[in-house]
């Protein structure tokens, strides 16, 4: 990939990671949110909402202590040259797995609610050319696409809209009745909602207006916060909280029983509009892994390693065989993502100490 | 400017094109979309299973519709049995209504056959649940063969129903709404009740649930008194036939009766627990305009204000004998529960709801005005 390929603008970094956090999650989310903490689970969105923020801005301060550099520069600066590689090839990994992770969830909504019959083989396959595609050119253009992100939010927006008669706000009392231990068990859905806000650390370097990047991140973050609460809200005290733990992608069922005049099944358009919104976690993941692959390799032959890369993505997408394991998967993702959010902190805390590299009067 | 309009314009046009995907292959001429399901018991728990589906084959101009009976333990089972009898692969997917038979619904096995509708995608969770007074075998059997001067099944008793909804004669009881509500603590579901006479159906009223089973029924016109106090009557025309104060003065009729359009302005409902007994307060609001009454004496304030004052003590009356009813047989479709389990949870968890709801002291208070009475005095 060209450098200038990749350079992004702060707002394209917003888009970016509103289109890598809210994608598959938003689907299942609520229901899995409900099962751990019942009808409260906006108040913990709300607050793991403002962690993620603080430490999305502990994330930009510790790259605003070296001078141009991603994380894959900092921990060799930090824990020297082989602890270094070896926390950069967790962190590759980790990127890699979260993609085939999510390639594999996207197209098990796709399998469920419209093509039953057609192999997920096949399906992974055609997710993935306009990925590929995209990929080839450059961060920048992923990026670019990723800006639809607000036409699919603006949809499920209205949808809530519509639906909005329908709603008992009953169902959202008592307010705070799962107490602090609901919010303690909602540790691993509401983190897993908001993954994809990492990826900063990877793409930094690449950000062009560098000191608008801060605003521009909690920005996303704060689009992705209060979207994951209008959304549970809306859900909870559509479904009622013994109805929403039954359900698998309960946002989908909200679009199916919503009766659309002229339209009929509102559930096919949203899923229409919605299939970007999933692809673009895909995407994101898929390229910042390419990114870091092609950054800590140095690659030559573009078209011969993207490819390579996209085989193997594909078939580690598929995997896991069914839903439960999928769901396995997916924790094992939360945890991975987890332990790269606590090697962020460390690192941030480590610089004070280790100062190698560090931008002076920092 | 003028070009990027256009490519906005390009845009647009583009995007439904590339966000929608392919659906595996489904011919029309080779599908049979089932409309209407007719449930009831079955000898050693199995289901009676009865299929409605339009006949859309231009070579055949002798019949509508097709019926299919068939018995299985599941519903999903009755529908491959169908496959194998069936000219067309049926779908699921275009089911309108989903009658289920009086008995079946006291058994209240409603939300677990519902469960099939939720399960699968392609199915219809906009399908309408229905309590059929009778066999809906004998019902959808008629229909399509008897009624030769009615719409489609499907058409005609989804008209019946939506108008029967608009004038608050019944409460509009979809799949999804109600499997969430049968799952939902302290609320109770509601849903169409449906008879057939000589020449044609007819909707009876609602059927009331308790704890998921079928417990009793409402007439139409109760109905919409039971809507107003659910504050689900607003943009409904519901007529409300009341009596006429005996002390109104009139020269020309000797009506005694009188047909009043209810407005539902508001609706507030106060809970408080005293003595360990929920004391249930609810206020309605309502505005009126007489569609029918005697010839004259409506211009005078006076007749008006004692109008009022007899209508408000009439459908106060009538609010509070449905109310008793529905305590008696322990069904909450008003929700009096979900309130409690909101704002008294701590009480809610600590009491049996049903038999607490029995006990409750619900009073209605009712306000009403009218404001129109037509064209002549």
């Amino acid at each position: 990939m060209d450098s200038r390929q990749n350079q992004i603008t702060s707002s394209q970094l917003m888009g970016f990671i509103v289109s890598i956090q809210v994608g598959t999650g938003a689907l299942t989310m609520p229901a899995e949110l409900a099962r751990v903490c019942g009808h409260d689970g906006w108040i913990s969105i709300l607050i793991y909402g403002i962690a993620i923020t603080a430490l999305i801005s502990l994330i930009i301060s510790l790259m605003n202590r070296y001078n141009n550099k991603s994380i894959f520069e900092i921990t060799k600066l930090l824990y020297g040259k082989y602890m270094g590689n070896s926390l950069n090839l967790f962190i590759v990994l980790y990127l890699w797995y979260s993609t085939c992770i999510s390639l594999r969830s996207y197209t098990n909504t796709i399998h469920i609610h419209l093509l039953r019959s057609t192999p997920t083989l096949v399906l992974c396959i055609f997710t993935i050319i306009p990925t590929y595609y995209l990929v080839w050119y450059g961060l920048k253009y992923v990026a670019r696409f990723s800006l639809a992100i607000y036409l699919s939010l603006t949809f499920c927006c209205l949808l809530f809209f519509l639906v909005f008669k329908d709603l008992r706000f009953n169902f959202l009392m008592p307010i705070g009745q799962s107490g602090i231990e609901g919010i303690k068990s909602s540790f691993s859905p509401c983190i897993f909602a908001f993954l994809g806000f990492e990826v900063i650390s990877v793409i930094y370097p690449e950000i062009t207006n560098k000191k608008k990047a801060m605003k521009y991140a909690i920005g996303a973050n704060l689009i992705t916060t209060l979207f994951c609460i209008l959304l549970l809200l809306v859900v909870t005290s559509f479904f009622g909280e013994e109805m929403l733990k039954k359900s698998l992608y309960p946002t989908i069922t909200l679009a199916r029983a919503y009766r659309a005049p002229i339209i009929e099944r509102m559930d096919i358009l949203f899923i229409a509009m919605w299939l970007p919104v999933i692809a673009m976690t895909t995407r994101g993941y898929f390229c910042v892994t390419y990114y870091s692959i092609n950054k800590l390799l140095n690659l030559k032959k573009k078209g011969v390693y993207l490819l390579v890369f996209t085989t193997i993505t594909i078939l580690l997408s598929n995997l896991p065989k069914s839903i439960s394991r999928i769901s396995n998967y997916t924790n094992v993702m939360m945890i991975a993502g987890t332990s790269f959010l606590m090697l962020l902190v460390i690192s941030y805390l480590f610089s004070f100490v280790r100062r190698k590299g560090v931008k002076p009067h920092v | 400017m003028c070009k990027q309009i256009k490519k906005i314009f390009v845009l647009v046009i583009v995007i439904p094109f590339i966000f929608c995907g392919c659906w595996d292959q489904v011919l029309v001429e080779k599908t049979g979309f089932m409309t209407i399901v007719g449930i009831e018991p079955a000898p050693q728990g199995n289901l009676k299973l009865t299929y409605a589906m339009p006949v859309i084959d231009p070579d055949v101009t002798k019949v509508k519709g097709e019926i299919f009976d068939i018995e299985a333990n599941l519903t999903r089972i009755a529908r491959d049995n169908v496959n194998r009898r069936s000219g067309k692969n049926m779908l699921a997917g275009k089911i309108q209504l989903v009658l289920y038979s009086k008995e079946l619904a006291g058994q209240g096995r409603i939300a677990d056959i519902n469960s099939i509708f939720e399960r699968d995608p392609s199915d219809a969770i906009l399908a309408w649940v229905v309590v059929v007074d009778g066999s809906p075998r004998g019902l959808i059997h008629q229909t399509e063969e008897n009624f030769t001067d009615k719409p489609r099944p499907a058409l005609y008793l989804n008209e019946i129903l939506e108008r029967a909804v608009s004038t608050a004669s019944t409460y509009e009881s979809r799949i999804y709404s109600y499997d969430l509500i049968s799952m939902a603590p302290g609320i109770d579901n509601i849903a169409p009740l449906i008879k057939i006479t000589d020449k044609s159906v007819e909707v009876k009223g609602s059927a009331l649930f308790s704890n998921k089973k079928m417990v009793g029924t409402i007439n139409a016109q109760d109905n919409g008194l039971l809507m107003a106090m659910m504050k689900t009557l607003k943009n409904k025309k519901y007529t409300y036939n009341a009596s006429i104060p005996s002390e109104a003065y009139e020269a020309y009729s000797e009506k005694q009766t009188s047909a009043i359009q209810l407005n539902q302005n508001s609706k507030k409902i106060n809970i408080s627990i005293q003595n360990n007994k929920p004391i249930v307060d609810i206020y309605l609001d309502f505005s009126g305009y007489a569609d029918e009454y005697k010839w004259d004496n409506l211009n005078d304030e006076k007749e008006i204000k004692k109008l009022n004052e007899h209508l408000e003590k009439e459908i106060q009356e009538d609010c509070q004998r449905i109310i008793g009813y529905m305590q008696s047989i322990e069904s909450d479709p008003i929700g009096i529960g979900d309130m409690i389990r909101a704002k008294n949870n701590s009480y809610f968890k600590k009491v049996e709801w049903q038999k607490a709801y029995k006990g409750a002291i619900i009073s209605v208070h009712v306000k009403f005005n009218l404001i129109e009475y037509g064209d002549i005095q």
